[in-house]
């Protein structure tokens, strides 16, 4: 981290710089060399690391590799700015440069933009106009930092936090205990969304959801012999992506997720599962009175637990994993005996 | 801060006096130097991490993700790494390690000739420590064959299994007398299960390697390509049924072994009129795992050969060809499209029929393929200064052409007659058009509204198809109000409306008619039930946010959103879902060194779901005439049949309501500047506390097993549960002490803490019956997780350019 004193030196050298130019008479602003971009001591000579806005940092990032014919000056993002550079007359206060990207008083979000798509208008940002981040009217300054020497929201470790700062619910699904490993910095939210506009829902990477979620879990893609229609479908009729209290990222509680669509069947879909099933309740007591019905197993006692054996033991269904306890192949299965997905 | 900032201004300039001076008085030679000083400030600085740190206790939950889950030391290595050409040269590399002693760890790299061509590269590893608690009566996990323990009684010593609900209670398939140790008949297999349970650790491992090249052809013309490996290993965990309802089931290791290789390759080309993107994007999917096989511990011959035999995900293939770009038709009108056909396939050979089975199976593989082909075109125009349009069509298709064949098969591995199945391959599509207005009403003030018409057909190429309704419509109207209500304040709000309405939901079965009321049939289908994503849905949805920024150092921002469905065609089934969320954000900067920021979130979330329990004919023998409504009495009936008002009686009616009610807050501060300047302290805390509420009301009959009495059916009212909970507390403090210009000690310290209560889990690894507790069903001894851990580390950083 560097130091505000060495900021201020090094800042300050370049002022001197400035100003010994000038007393050796060497230095008309035509003339001063440029620190970091090409043409850049038209704002170096004020604008320095110990300015609210660093400038130089640039010079650590991808725009500022002055070999590359294509790399910008700072007008090129900011305007020429006259009015800026050369106060007026009578003026209390400076005129801001044409385009600024931070602060009060900046341009709207389609002119900021157009700094960057005159450039960055292809790739992953080709479908960017009419896009939700564009109609909601973010400009790219709003997630990214040019300035900085590495850019919060390109880094997996940070990139979050720059989400975060708008996608406040996701950031609290993101802390429950089922959850995408996204504040552990190990998927991050480019991975599923392009924030600059796609051609599927939710600026999602991929064309579908399906699509999407596959570029990880390819193993559920298939094509299988026996399709899940909820599964084949979308994901997201059963799964919610950025964290549940239902693992594993259920949008809500087994059995009864699978009972909003299997619900009406006999003799267990459409079963009523409550905590008189659980061990010890109600249902699971009815008949320890009478154990079984004849034979030698009649009042058969459990040695752990010293009591009858009985018939309504609590359901699979309702305990761990739900239906899933059994029907365990629900994104599909191409087992030949696997329609009802038990393998 | 503006004080500050002048204060600085006042001391640059003096330094700057300064400097001036000794450079008139020095000559070019300082000048020189304080150019090369310039030039540092310019140059990307590099830095290595490398230390240890402690974990006090061992948690697979904890280390989830991390690879923090087993008690003890670590090594902390993070490096980031930069490197140039000369002043001429547009020659750059980077190389960024994290986690370098953990299974977290990564690397990514990337070296280039910065307008020519350009190289990416990493590696990545991600683990999942699924759980440390987990416990198995078989042997072998990890491997393709699980086999039951030694000294386990051969199958042929097993007692025969009268498979039927009606079975003699204390024969192996009802799962609690297996505790008893006696052959003798009813006495169970003569093995003590929980005293043989065996813990195993269960979890995933991720390698992931990537490379990329990108290769700027001309002007405006670029190639750009990427290749990524992943190998999976491990095991997760999968319910496995052997010989279906009347048999064993269990959570069992499944093993994990499979690579995804994923390719991609485009040419692009940025103009000034246009630009567009032509590609190709490939998934290979393979599995190392195919058959793997469970070692049946029921009674003898319940299962073909004594053995389950499952097949693991097939091998599977994507090959895609995408395209997309964008052309002006005028400064203000701009059109877009994208497009993309992909081709999945799925040819991965069945297992061979179990021996001894009757199945047929009519080919080697199921020859799966699934088209899909995806079109997006969208218009923007900005009409005047202050009107946006934009008009969008949108056709996603996926036409599943997968040979339609007869399968006879067994479910379960069991033995006996094979039915037959047909495959239904599913097709979807869908059509959407948006049509979108934005009004600029002043300065910071604007309106927009939305309108958006979807279709979405499902249906099967085979005879029958699985969907109940073949099309679902849904119109959308969106409005948004944004507003900067002063230099401070900004805020916007939006609602939106949704219709979806089926072209046709086929009802279930009419109820039967009688007297008297035959047996249901396998599986009777509820008249009034609808499947929540083919059902008619009314969707509100409400956004809103404040913003107020008081100055460069306070900021609040406030946010309120809304949302419910209710399912108006739907008698049973999801009636509703609604949320709401409240949160707030504020970020303060105290001065330049100081500064903080803490948010908090609250969600309220609940549905709805209705149905009836439909059940099936009991075997008593005395009839009494059924009497429903409350109080809902005690009846018995007729063998094989129901009262003849099953389908309609509201005593087996149920409704079940859960949701969530979630806290989430957020703490983080940061003081730098310490100690002349040399220390950096920063502190995080992240606190989370969830609720799941589950109620349950209404109720149903149970059989009390009670012959030839008047209460062989007895109703029992539903009951609510234990609210399901989770309280996730985790602080961070990060203390960083500058020894020097270039180096720095780093001491960290985290404190993780999880209290969950799960009864899905804990209600029955903690009855007493442990593993035993469900029926049929050996559990794998989890409960909801817990942990307090304490982790601190020390770190030595050296940076240089």
């Amino acid at each position: 981290m560097r130091s505000s004193r060495y900021i201020l030196r090094a800042s300050a050298a370049a002022a001197g710089l400035f100003l010994f130019a000038n007393a050796t008479g060497a230095g008309a602003a035509e003339e001063r060399k440029d620190l970091v971009l090409r043409g850049d001591a038209k704002c170096t000579r004020c604008h320095d690391e110990s300015d609210a806005f660093p400038v130089l940092a640039i010079g650590q990032t991808r725009h500022g590799v002055k070999a590359d014919g294509r790399t910008p000056s700072c007008t090129s993002c900011h305007g020429e700015s006259d009015s800026h550079v050369n106060k007026p007359e009578g003026v209390k206060e400076r005129p801001r440069p044409d385009i600024t990207f931070r602060g009060k008083n900046m341009p709207d979000a389609h002119t900021r933009n157009g700094a960057c798509l005159t450039c960055h208008e292809s790739g992953s940002r080709t479908l960017w106009d009419g896009s939700k981040h564009q109609s909601e009217d973010l400009a790219c300054s709003n997630c990214h930092a040019v300035h900085a020497p590495r850019d919060k929201v390109l880094a997996k470790e940070t990139q979050p936090e720059v989400c975060f700062a708008c996608h406040k619910t996701e950031r609290s699904q993101a802390n429950r205990i089922s959850h995408h490993p996204i504040l552990e910095g190990k998927v991050v939210c480019s991975e599923c969304h392009n924030p600059h506009g796609s051609a599927g829902p939710k600026l999602l990477v991929k064309n579908t959801v399906n699509e999407t979620c596959w570029t990880c879990h390819a193993e559920k893609r298939g094509p299988f012999l026996w399709e899940h229609p909820s599964a084949s479908d979308d994901c997201m009729n059963c799964h919610t992506p950025h964290g549940s209290t239902n693992p594993p990222l259920l949008r809500a509680r087994t059995p009864w997720l699978c009972q909003e669509c299997h619900g009406d069947g006999a003799p267990h879909p459409g079963n009523v599962y409550s905590a008189a099933s659980l061990p010890g309740g109600r249902v699971t007591n009815i008949n320890n009175t009478g154990g079984v019905a004849s034979g030698a197993q009649l009042g058969v006692i459990n040695p752990v637990t010293g009591a009858r054996v009985t018939q309504n033991a609590p359901p699979a269904q309702m305990a761990f994993r739900g239906c899933v306890n059994c029907h365990s192949q629900v994104h599909g299965s191409n087992h030949p005996a696997g329609n009802r997905f038990l393998r | 801060m503006r004080s500050l900032q002048s204060r600085f201004t006042m001391r640059s300039l003096a330094t700057a006096v300064h400097a001036a001076l000794a450079a008139l008085a020095l000559g070019p030679g300082v000048a020189a130097a304080e150019e090369d000083e310039v030039i540092d400030l310019t140059r990307p600085v590099s830095s290595v991490e490398v230390g240890a740190l402690n974990v006090s206790k061992d948690s697979a939950k904890f280390g989830e993700y991390s690879g923090l889950n087993e008690k003890g030391g670590y090594a902390i290595g993070n490096f980031q790494l930069y490197g140039r050409g000369d002043e001429a040269s547009a020659f750059r590399w980077r190389l960024f390690g994290s986690n370098l002693g953990l299974d977290s760890r990564s690397v990514q790299g990337d070296a280039g000739n910065q307008g020519r061509w350009r190289v990416t590269f990493g590696y990545d590893q991600l683990p999942r420590n699924y759980t440390d608690e987990y416990v198995t009566l078989w042997r072998g996990g990890g491997s393709s064959e699980l086999r039951l323990p030694d000294g386990y009684p051969a199958a042929a010593t097993r007692l025969s299994a009268t498979n039927s609900a009606g079975a003699l209670l204390a024969n192996w398939n009802n799962i609690q007398s297996p505790n008893a140790t006696a052959t003798s008949t009813g006495g169970g297999p003569a093995f003590v299960i929980p005293a043989n349970l065996e813990r195993f650790d269960v979890g995933t491992e991720r390698k992931r390697g990537n490379a990329g090249v990108s290769v700027v052809l001309g002007p405006g013309w670029e190639f750009r390509a990427g290749v990524k490996h992943e190998e999976k290993d491990g095991t997760k965990l999968t319910g496995v049924n052997i010989g279906r309802f009347s048999g064993v089931s269990a959570l069992l290791p499944e093993p994990i072994s499979s690579t995804t290789d994923q390719f991609e390759a485009a040419f692009a080309f940025a103009g000034k009129q246009g630009h567009f993107n032509v590609g190709y994007y490939g998934s290979l999917f393979r599995n190392d795992i195919g058959l793997w096989t469970v070692e049946n511990p029921g009674a003898n011959n319940a299962v073909l050969n004594n053995v389950a035999r499952l097949q693991s995900y097939p091998d599977n293939q994507l090959h895609q060809l995408n395209f997309s770009g964008g052309w002006k038709f005028s400064p203000a009108t701009r059109l877009l499209v994208s497009g993309a056909w992909s081709r999945m396939t799925q040819n991965d050979d069945f297992i061979a029929n179990p021996v001894g089975a009757t199945w047929v199976v009519p080919e080697a593989s199921s020859h799966a393929k699934v088209i899909n082909t995806n079109l997006l075109a969208r218009v923007t125009s900005q009409l005047t200064k202050d009107l946006n349009l934009l008009a969008a069509v949108r056709y996603d298709d996926r036409k599943n052409k997968t040979p339609i064949e007869e399968f006879f098969t067994t479910g379960g591995d069991t033995a006996g007659a094979s039915t037959r199945f047909e495959n239904e391959p599913i097709n979807r599509r869908l059509q959407q058009v948006n049509l979108e207005a934005d009004y600029r009403l002043g300065r910071g003030q604007g309106v927009r509204g939305e309108y958006e018409w979807q279709e979405i057909k499902r249906s099967s190429s085979a005879e029958e198809s699985p969907f109940r309704a073949d099309r679902t419509r849904e119109n959308t109207l969106r409005a948004v109000y944004r507003n900067s209500l002063s230099e401070s304040v900004t805020g916007r709000i939006s609602y939106a409306y949704s219709e979806r309405r089926v072209s046709e939901y086929i009802p279930g079965n009419p109820r039967p008619e009688s007297p008297p009321a035959p047996l249901p049939a396998a599986d009777p289908l509820l008249a009034g039930f609808e499947q929540f994503f083919l059902a008619d849905r009314d969707r509100h949805k409400l956004r809103s946010a404040v913003n107020f920024q008081a100055n460069d150092a306070v900021s609040v921002q406030g946010t309120l959103d809304y949302n419910r469905d209710t399912y108006p065609s739907s008698q049973y089934g999801l009636k509703e879902s609604k949320s709401w969320v409240f949160g707030v954000d504020s970020a303060l900067a105290v001065n330049e060194r100081l500064s903080f920021n803490v948010f908090y979130t609250y969600e309220d979330m609940k549905m709805q779901l209705d149905s009836l329990a439909i059940a099936r004919g009991v075997t008593t023998t005395t009839l009494v005439p059924h009497v429903s409504g409350p109080p809902c009495a005690p009846y018995t009936n007729a063998a094989g049949t129901l009262p003849d008002d099953y389908f309609t009686d509201p005593c087996r009616q149920w409704t079940e309501s859960q949701g969530d009610k979630i806290h989430t807050l957020g703490v983080g501060a940061r003081y730098r500047g310490l100690l002349a300047g040399r220390l950096e302290l920063s502190g995080e805390l992240a606190y989370s506390k969830a609720k799941t509420p589950i109620a349950v009301m209404g109720g149903t009959y149970y059989n009390t097993a009670v012959p030839n009495s008047s209460t062989g059916n007895v109703f029992v009212a539903a009951e609510s549960f234990q609210d399901i909970t989770s309280e996730f507390t985790q602080l961070r403090l990060t203390g960083t002490y500058a020894l020097d210009k270039r180096s720095a000690v780093r001491v960290m310290y985290m404190y993780g803490r999880l209290k969950s209560s799960d009864w899905a889990y804990d209600a029955y690894a903690n009855s007493i019956l442990g593993v035993l507790a469900v029926q049929n069903y050996i559990g794998p001894g989890i409960t909801s997780p817990n942990y307090n851990v304490n982790v601190i580390g020390v770190s030595y950083i050296y940076r240089f350019r």
